[in-house]
């Protein structure tokens, strides 16, 4: 089994790429692009968390407030 | 390290490459081939992690639909490429595409502060495992579970395909006076 780190580092560097795009680029069609870079990096790191943390969630927007929900509160404080 | 960490990591080096090569190729119509790369990698990850459906789908609507709706946005913009890269020996091209400020140290840059403070987020916070064990047929499932708990996130996702294609009628169409 891959170690979780991977697929969340993995999804957090894709983002980060992503967002300097989208953010630096004139091109419309480019940031298009890479808004599609940032979903895939959600993809990536819901994925990765449904796969070992056993949570079945069907859909990807649901696995993003469920992991929200399993965060520690503290981390929000 | 294990044959399947092996080749996680290979895919996601493809991945990440051709995400920086999505944001520094200099010909769009590059980039938009280095986004179906990207797409393919990470479906070859997610068969990886025992999603098989969203593998298939993956392949189906972000290598299928997606890229070719942007080639289509491309060929339809009518965009005057300038050629930035051409006639120049494959030394000076790499040095001007990678290593240049511009194109290729900062993406790179932004996308390893931000995943180091994601990783540092990730550290901070504690998840909850749960002891079910991953269910080994995903689809049926994900079919279940689509038309019983989930059956209203997945009409309102069709409602936003429908306000989509009126749209796209409403943009496109010719007035008739």
């Amino acid at each position: 089994m891959v170690p979780i780190e991977y697929p969340l580092l993995l999804g957090a560097f894709l983002f980060g790429i992503g967002l300097y795009g989208a953010l630096t680029k004139t091109n419309a069609i480019r940031i298009l692009m890479c808004v599609e870079l940032m979903l895939n990096a959600v993809r990536v790191v819901t994925t990765g968390l449904i796969t070992h943390a056993a949570l079945f969630l069907a859909l990807g927007f649901t696995a993003v407030a469920g992991i929200f929900l399993q965060l520690n509160a503290d981390f929000l404080a | 390290m294990s044959t399947q960490t092996l080749i996680f990591l290979i895919l996601a080096a493809i991945t990440a490459v051709s995400a920086i090569r999505v944001v520094t190729t200099g010909l769009i119509t590059h980039a938009a081939l280095f986004l179906a790369l990207g797409f393919t990698a990470v479906a070859g990850i997610f068969l990886q992690l025992n999603a098989d459906f969203l593998a298939a789908a993956q392949v189906l609507i972000y290598v299928g639909a997606i890229t070719t709706m942007i080639i289509f946005a491309i060929m339809l913009s009518d965009i005057r490429e300038i050629k930035a890269f051409e006639g120049k020996s494959t030394w000076e091209r790499f040095k001007k595409q990678w290593l240049s400020r511009q194109w290729g140290v900062w993406p790179v840059l932004v996308g390893i502060v931000f995943s180091a403070v994601m990783f540092w987020l990730y550290a901070q916070s504690a998840f909850q495992v749960s002891k079910d064990a991953p269910p080994d047929a995903t689809t049926s499932l994900i079919g279940q579970q689509l038309f019983s708990t989930y059956a209203l996130p997945f009409e309102v996702a069709s409602l936003v395909l429908l306000v989509a294609m009126i749209g796209a009628i409403i943009l496109t169409a010719k007035e008739v006076k």
